[in-house]
């Protein structure tokens, strides 16, 4: 009976999956799918007159956050002392529009760093990957909150 | 003779490459510029990064799912979730091929457990590995037809890292990074994959 190595026939499978692509109508239609999601993005900054740059659904999370920072805030406004603000690259998820973000940094204001939790499925709404399987777990976080109150930035920690 | 021996010694070093110590990779292409122009709503951006990356986010999530449609889906929202949120691609935590994979990834699962099908789970996990290499398994002549049916019959983990390793070629800590556990994890399931589609497609090992 003729016999391969499993290397050789997996090897064959992946010349044929590499030739595999969706159609180019198939490609064509996407692409229009995500350049009218693109736009559609770029007119809500319009409307928003830039204050806000992201979608609909971020800000109704965001918002929610906000109500729940707040209190947090407040509790740890007494024993925590201020920080420099922290650059983009540590991990922190701006939750403010592009212009406030750099405001804040060029001020060089005081800003708090707040460890608190909240709901893995929170992930989601900013636009991260999450397993639904553990959307009731809590996730650790920590958020940068400016001395006014506004909450500048997330960032998750493992 | 020699042609006839070719393609096998390229097969073998192709996998040496995938498996053993590997030689300085050339820099990946700085995706920042790009990312840039796409968070200010450049319509050509999007088509280049489309362009460069959909290919490969679709072979991944059709060879997880075996069926088109839910691949162009999957292939569609991990596009569309970079756009929504382009500030949710770290390039210090891997290629953007890798993290739109991951989307790709998390759509399929999320879509596969709202149908209320039983995903074929993790149980095989805990079996002891094979250490067989794959070169050492033989296995029946068989078609492309019986080895991805073969690949559908593995569990979820198990069809993941031999689909992003075997199958689409990639690094073992890219394809760790894309599953989500650790080079050690991928690489007991590639090996319990290989084993167990050997048993599928006749072993006479």
């Amino acid at each position: 009976m003729s016999t391969h190595t499993l290397q050789q026939l997996l090897h064959e499978g992946a010349q044929a999956l590499a030739q595999r692509r969706p159609s180019p109508e198939q490609d064509a239609a996407v692409l229009r799918q995500l350049t009218r999601q693109l736009r559609a993005q770029s007119e809500v900054q319009l409307v928003g007159g830039g204050t806000l740059a992201a979608p609909s659904r971020w800000l109704a999370g965001s918002g929610a956050l906000l109500t729940l920072l707040a209190l947090l805030f407040a509790l740890s406004l007494l024993r925590l002392e201020p920080v420099k603000p922290t650059p983009v690259s540590s991990g922190y998820l701006p939750l403010v529009s592009p212009e406030e973000w750099r405001q804040a940094r060029a001020e060089g204001d005081a800003v708090w760093i707040v460890p608190t939790e909240m709901p893995r499925e929170r992930l989601a709404l900013l636009g991260l990957p999450y397993d639904p399987a553990r959307a009731g777990d809590n996730v650790r976080a920590e958020v940068m909150v400016h001395r006014s109150g506004q909450v500048l930035a997330v960032r998750f920690v493992q | 003779m020699q042609t006839a021996v070719l393609p096998a010694m390229l097969a073998e070093m192709s996998w040496l490459t995938r498996l053993g110590a590997r030689a300085a990779l050339p820099a990946a292409e700085d995706d920042s510029p790009l990312l840039q122009r796409l968070a200010q709503g450049d319509g050509q951006a999007l088509a280049r990064l489309y362009r460069r990356e959909s290919g490969a986010v679709y072979r991944y999530a059709l060879a997880l799912a075996g069926d088109e449609a839910a691949a162009l889906d999957a292939m569609q929202e991990a596009f569309s979730a970079l756009l929504a949120q382009p500030a949710g691609f770290d390039p210090a935590r891997g290629s953007l091929g890798a993290y739109l994979a991951g989307i790709a990834r998390h759509h399929l699962l999320t879509q596969w457990r709202r149908r209320c099908e039983p995903l074929p789970e993790q149980t095989e996990d805990d079996e002891p590995g094979h250490g067989a290499s794959p070169d050492a398994l033989l296995v029946q002549a068989q078609d492309q037809a019986a080895l991805w049916q073969a690949v559908a019959r593995l569990s979820w983990n198990q069809r993941e890292a031999l689909v992003l390793v075997d199958l689409q070629e990639r690094r073992i800590a890219e394809a760790a990074a894309i599953a989500g556990v650790s080079e050690e994890q991928l690489r007991q399931r590639l090996h319990r994959a290989r084993a167990r589609l050997a048993g599928f497609l006749g072993s006479t090992r």
